[in-house]
């Protein structure tokens, strides 16, 4: 049975970026539980190629993380499988490390590639590796820490955002733990992680109950293996990739049916699977539950012109906005909705889009809303070519309603360019 | 790891909130409905919430000055767990130096508060507040049961809500769905990005405004103007694209309303250093007036797990730059009404960890900040070495008894409604907002009467030539200790105050003099006002001080000083004054006085008959007071007053160059034949004298009362005169003296008045005469286009205890200061 092409443009929204007509004519022909295999295939993905900037000696760390973050923009907008780049997005905003705190464009780029390579396979792998990546071991001082001299940072984290939450570990927890990750750090040489044998605390620790010489990764494998945390971890993350997917808080019964499919052996594509099939993302409250999030907006923004980062330059209106990559603004990441909605960072995407405007004009944007046209044609075009397939009759009739006094004020020459700024400003628009 | 960007404050908003995602953008009428409460009703707790079906209200960004009595509180959030031990450092708690070792701020470089306090030494600025009883130290603050995650305490302060439970809303957001009126973008903004959860309510959360600018929507063109309409239009009314895409329209909205007010905050440019530029920001917006009543800031980080002293050191010069910008920039109409507070999600560890820095604490302590604020330390130190079992700091002070405090005491709020609970108040404000210091209890005043006696002029201090002192010019800051007592014919002792003519010349700046008694402080006055290079005279009635000496104070740079003493006040002897309304008797230019000759006066000197003269006795008078203008001179001269009989003394009364018009008042001993002499001593000049009053030896008339100069007016800044506008052509000051300065309230029949001119826009002069009469054809002061310019004059005190003082310039500012009274 063939899926609505509204239904196709939802899920094309969450699971990506947004489609193009074709694409989502192109679904539709598909049932549901087909079309949702489709988007959970990472056929096509590109190879993972570090930006060129990076070997070059002479380009310093803001450089870099323009070309980084141009280049990830780009990939986001041009994937064919664009679920692994919204995934990376999502485990950017999990396992936190961010570029003010670390020194190192390099291990920015190496952690988001770790990130892209299990962004739908096993979670405990991310959690194991994340744990080892010099981005993470310097970005919650894992580095520094040595018997004697222990420093909770990543040990708390890792509990309390990472995997388990705040509330299910005491701060004996935090202090056994704490000793078990001594000596896991950079190698000072090389930039790589090293396990430091001469700073690791080889004593007894007592963690949940259990005494012995508890190292790091133990730490980890006790977590995710035994029922209790293992089952509190798959409702913890669980419910934070519905609110990121979906939106709506999950009722408990839909939380437990997607943590039970996570919990099984933790792979992210079944938690993926269970979210997307679940009549729950399907329902009126989750469509209009979502807001796109500025890396969304700013993705969204340059597939409907075409416009590549380098020549929209996302990258100056992003901080504004409250959202930039490989600098999420504290170690809980992004959150969601409410988040994202304030007049600053309204200011900053409406300023975005200002930018964009003149270049997309001059591409050719929306040429088709010059006159004679009219103004019902000219506003429906500016809909389809942003993807707004489904706009309320009260904002066209506004759009509408602006041509004609745009004409009318015989300024019809704006039309054109004021409609590539108005349109990513609809409400319409800026819900994913 | 927290960030220094904290609008991540807001994600803990998201992260702790089981059920967050309902819209923000909840109209208070409707929750309040929906409570059975109506507008007006209290606030409930944050729980009430969760049941709630979304509305929608329009949305209001009209500004609305705040009241005179409505405070503005500005909260800082310290993100990341500021080390407040190194902030409020107990220097004498040895267990602090054990524990902290090399991180221990020494003793010795702390800037101390009281004994075993001191700030650590970045802190400057806040010392000198605190010095000044304007800043509040509350030590050991916290909570019971603290938790050591950033996100949880954090959410635990942002929150205050005493019942507990989860942090749906913040105390100050609850505050603002208190207020008793539509919702307003104004009255709560946080500076950033976000905004954090104790500045967002149930119905009701802050404006976040940018740091860098005040955002889109402030183009004038006709297109894009066309363009933000449709940006309102959206969000007008309900989108029908659910309560998200209607809480997007209506911040769009907000966006092209909000931005157009705050855009004039945003010029000239602001500084570049993220505190200094949010805190002057702040500051700036509470000068705009818009309504503003909380404003938030967020920086850090001080999450200093690691290599503690750079983080912390740079954050405590951040955070006292902060604080300075903020106060250089609030207007004085606002610093009664403003406090600022600090606070943090928690303290650091006594102990120092491996990485020479400090984890996760519990009790720190806080700062309030403001003109009303109860300076001092508050609250009791935690104990260094009774710990808890994790070896953690106990709180003595619950935080939300100061929030409780500050919303009860600064905000006019019901703190036990919006904390849910009742918390111990403290002494946190001297006085609540608007209310100001109370002025300090006018001088008393118990001096002795005095009456006049005239002297024949006599120089005494010359710095040109060592008269009096040292042959030097007297520098700025270093005020010359003239003897009077003795010199001149004035008495060793039994003189109240002298009579002196005061002469600038040759400064090498722009200044002015002051003459105060010796032993008293420095008053905000001056006698006379002088440009570079200029020659410069005055008269000055001059108090003494105890041992019979005057100071001479220059402002600026340094300038030679000429005292001549034309007589004193004793109030054992000596004659009474009778003030008169201005009347001329000498006019060299229409003959008046001179028996109707119209002519220069050269070098040969002229007598002036004043008894009998413009309301003179013609007997048994011992002085006159004049006011003698001389205009047109031919060259660079002076002009000397002295009783007829004696020979010309070395004295001068005026001083003037070609073309210029000055005056000055001279009081002169009557000479023989009730006649008094005047000398030009190069070229010529026209010369004019108004008689302002004459002595008699009677019992009935006037004496003398000598003050410490006092302003009692300044049109500038609305001393003696509302507004601050330059008074304008013929405006005329009805100037209430009696009551001000040390004046009494009554029984006054003239008073002493040093009159400065400043900023003239054209040429001109004014006239000082009793209040309730016509303004005499007669003038007080002279000046021209742009000078500053003093004159002492005497005036006779008119109707209602005033004097009258009218402008004939262009425009001009007046200031007066009183340094004496008759009665």
């Amino acid at each position: 049975m063939p899926t609505p092409v509204a239904d196709v443009a939802h899920l094309l929204r969450r699971a990506g970026f947004g489609g193009t007509s074709a694409r989502i004519t192109e679904l539709s022909a598909l049932d549901r539980p087909a079309l949702v295999e489709a988007v959970l295939s990472t056929a096509g993905a590109p190879a993972d190629v570090p930006p060129a900037i990076l070997a070059d000696p002479d380009k310093g760390d803001y450089d870099r993380w323009v070309a980084c973050t141009q280049w990830w923009l780009d990939r986001m907008a041009t994937s064919p499988a664009p679920l692994v780049e919204k995934m990376t997005l999502f485990w950017h905003g999990h396992f936190v490390s961010g570029r003010g705190k670390v020194g190192s464009m390099k291990w920015m780029y190496d952690q988001n590639a770790l990130y892209r390579s299990l962004a739908m396979g096993s979670f405990a792998d991310m959690t194991r590796r994340m744990a080892l990546d010099p981005a993470m071991l310097d970005y919650l001082d894992n580095r520094l820490n040595r018997v004697g001299g222990p420093n909770q940072n990543f040990a708390r984290e890792l509990m309390e955002l990472f995997t388990i939450g705040v509330g299910n570990y005491t701060e004996a927890d935090v202090d056994a733990s704490a000793r078990a990750w001594t000596g896991h750090r950079i190698n000072s040489t090389t930039g790589a992680y090293e396990f430091y044998a001469p700073w690791h605390d080889t004593g007894q620790k007592t963690f949940m109950g259990i005494t012995k010489n508890w190292d790091g990764p133990e730490i980890i494998d006790h977590l995710l293996t035994t029922a209790t945390t293992k089952a509190l971890t798959a409702r913890f993350v669980a419910r934070k990739l519905w609110l990121f997917l979906a939106g709506p808080e999950p009722s408990a019964t839909t939380l437990t049916t997607i943590a039970n499919a996570f919990a099984a052996r933790f792979d992210i594509t079944d938690l993926l699977r269970a979210v997307f099939l679940h009549n729950d993302f399907w329902t009126p409250a989750t469509r209009q539950g979502l807001v796109r999030s500025p890396i969304e907006f700013v993705v969204a923004v340059m597939r409907a012109t075409g416009l590549n980062a380098a020549t929209a330059n996302p990258q100056w209106w992003l901080e504004a906005m409250g959202q930039e990559p490989f600098d999420p603004p504290n170690v809980a990441g992004w959150k969601t909705n409410g988040y994202w909605i304030s007049t600053s960072s309204a200011s900053g995407r409406a300023g975005f889009v200002r930018y964009v405007t003149w270049r997309a004009r001059d591409a050719g944007v929306l040429a088709g809303t010059l006159e004679p046209t009219t103004p019902a044609a000219g506003v429906q075009l500016a809909f389809d070519t942003f993807g707004v397939n489904q706009p309320s009759a009260r904002t066209r009739s506004i759009l509408e309603a602006w041509v004609t006094a745009q004409r009318t004020a015989r300024a019809s020459w704006a039309v054109q360019p004021n409609l590539i700024t108005l349109v990513p400003l609809t409400p319409e628009f800026q819900l994913a | 790891m927290l960030p220094s960007d904290i609008e991540t404050a807001d994600a803990l908003r998201h992260l702790t909130l089981p059920a967050d995602n309902s819209p923000s953008g909840l109209g208070r009428r409707r929750f309040l409905q929906a409570l059975g409460l109506g507008v007006g009703g209290a606030v409930l707790g944050p729980q009430a919430l969760a049941t709630l079906m979304p509305g929608w209200e329009e949305y209001a960004a009209e500004a609305a000055p705040i009241g005179p009595l409505d405070g503005v509180l500005v909260v800082l959030l310290m993100g990341g767990g500021n080390d407040s031990l190194n902030m409020v450092v107990p220097t004498g708690d040895s267990a602090y130096y054990a524990q902290r070792g090399p991180l221990a701020i020494p003793a010795a470089s702390a800037l101390p508060l009281a004994t075993g306090v001191g700030l650590h030494p970045s802190l400057t600025f806040l010392k000198q507040r605190y010095d000044q009883g304007q800043v509040a130290v509350v030590r050991g603050v916290g909570y019971p049961n603290p938790d050591l995650s950033h996100f949880t305490s954090m959410a635990l302060w942002m929150q205050a809500w005493g019942p507990g439970g989860p942090a749906t809303s913040g105390w100050l957001g609850r505050w603002l769905d208190g207020m008793n009126s539509t919702p307003d973008a104004f009255r709560g903004i946080n500076i950033g990005s976000g905004v954090p959860l104790h500045l967002a309510g149930t119905a009701t959360k802050a404006t976040a405004v940018g740091t860098s600018s005040a955002g889109f929507g402030v183009s004038t063109d006709a297109n894009d103007i066309r363009m933000y309409q449709v940006l309102k239009d959206f969000g007008a009314a309900s989108t029908t694209t659910g309560n998200w895409g209607d809480a997007i329209a209506r911040n769009g909205k907000a966006l092209i309303e909000t931005s157009a007010a705050f855009a004039p905050s945003y010029t000239p440019a602001l500084p570049s250093d993220r505190l200094v530029r949010e805190m002057t920001l702040a500051a700036r917006l509470i000068n705009a007036n818009l309504g503003a009543r909380v404003i938030g800031i967020s920086y850090g980080d001080f999450d200093s797990h690691a290599d503690q002293p750079a983080m912390h050191n740079a954050r405590m010069a951040e955070l006292d730059a902060g604080l300075r910008a903020f106060f250089a920039t609030l207007a004085p109409a606002y610093t009664s009404r403003t406090t600022v507070m600090t606070f943090s999600e928690f303290g650091r560890r006594l102990e120092r960890n491996g990485s020479n820095g400090t984890d996760h604490g519990t009790a720190a302590s806080l700062l309030l900040i403001g003109e009303n604020v109860s300076g001092g330390l508050k609250g009791s130190p935690p104990s260094l070495t009774s710990l808890t079992s994790g070896r953690q700091l106990i709180h003595t002070t619950d935080f939300r008894s100061v929030f409780g405090t500050v919303l009860n005491r600064w905000m006019n709020a019901d703190a036990t409604q919006i904390l849910g609970a009742s918390y111990p108040a403290l002494d946190l404000f001297v006085r609540t907002p608007g209310q100001v210091v109370p002025p300090p209890p006018p001088p008393v005043v118990l001096p002795t009467p005095a009456m006049l006696t005239p002297l024949v002029p006599a120089r005494i201090l010359d710095t040109r030539d060592g008269t009096g002192g040292p042959k030097a010019p007297i520098a700025a800051g270093t005020p010359r200790s003239l003897q009077v007592a003795g010199q001149g014919g004035v008495p060793l002792t039994g003189a109240s105050a002298v009579v002196l003519n005061v002469t600038a010349t040759s400064p090498d700046r722009d200044s002015w003099i002051r003459l105060y008694p010796s032993g008293e402080n420095l008053p905000d006055a001056s006698n006379l006002n002088f440009a570079a290079a200029q020659t410069v005279p005055n008269l000055v009635v001059a108090k003494l001080g105890g041992d019979g000496k005057v100071m001479v104070h220059n402002a600026v740079g340094s300038t030679h000083v000429v005292v001549d003493v034309f007589g004193y006040f004793s109030p054992a002897a000596g004659s009474r004054l009778v003030p008169l309304a201005p009347t001329r008797i000498l006019d060299s230019r229409d003959g008046t006085g001179r028996g109707g000759l119209k002519a220069f006066l050269g070098t040969t000197p002229i007598d002036l008959t004043v008894a009998g003269a413009g309301g003179v006795p013609s007997s048994g008078v011992e002085a006159v007071v004049l006011n003698v203008t001389t205009t047109s001179p031919s060259a660079s001269s002076w002009l000397t007053v002295w009783p007829k009989g004696q020979i010309q003394p070395n004295a001068s009364n005026l001083n003037y160059e070609p073309g210029t018009t000055v005056a000055n008042l001279v009081v002169v001993k009557v000479g023989t034949g009730g006649i008094v002499q005047l000398a030009n001593a190069v070229g010529s000049t026209h010369c004019i004298a108004d008689v302002v009053g004459y002595f008699v030896n009677d019992t009935t008339s006037s004496r003398h009362l000598a003050l410490s100069p006092a302003r009692v007016l300044d049109t500038r800044n609305g001393t003696g005169r509302p507004g601050t506008a330059p008074v304008g052509r013929d405006q005329v000051i009805d100037l209430q003296v009696t009551g001000a300065g040390g004046v009494p309230s009554s029984g006054v029949t003239a008073v002493l008045l040093n009159l400065t001119v400043t900023a003239p826009t054209s040429d001109g002069w004014a006239i000082v005469y009793p209040s309730g009469q016509a303004p005499p054809g007669a003038s007080n002061l002279n000046f021209a286009t742009g000078q500053t310019r003093a004159n002492l004059v005497l005036a006779k005190v008119g109707a209602g205890g005033k004097v009258a003082i009218v402008n004939r310039s262009n425009s001009a500012h007046y200031v007066a200061d009183v340094a004496g009274y008759f009665v």
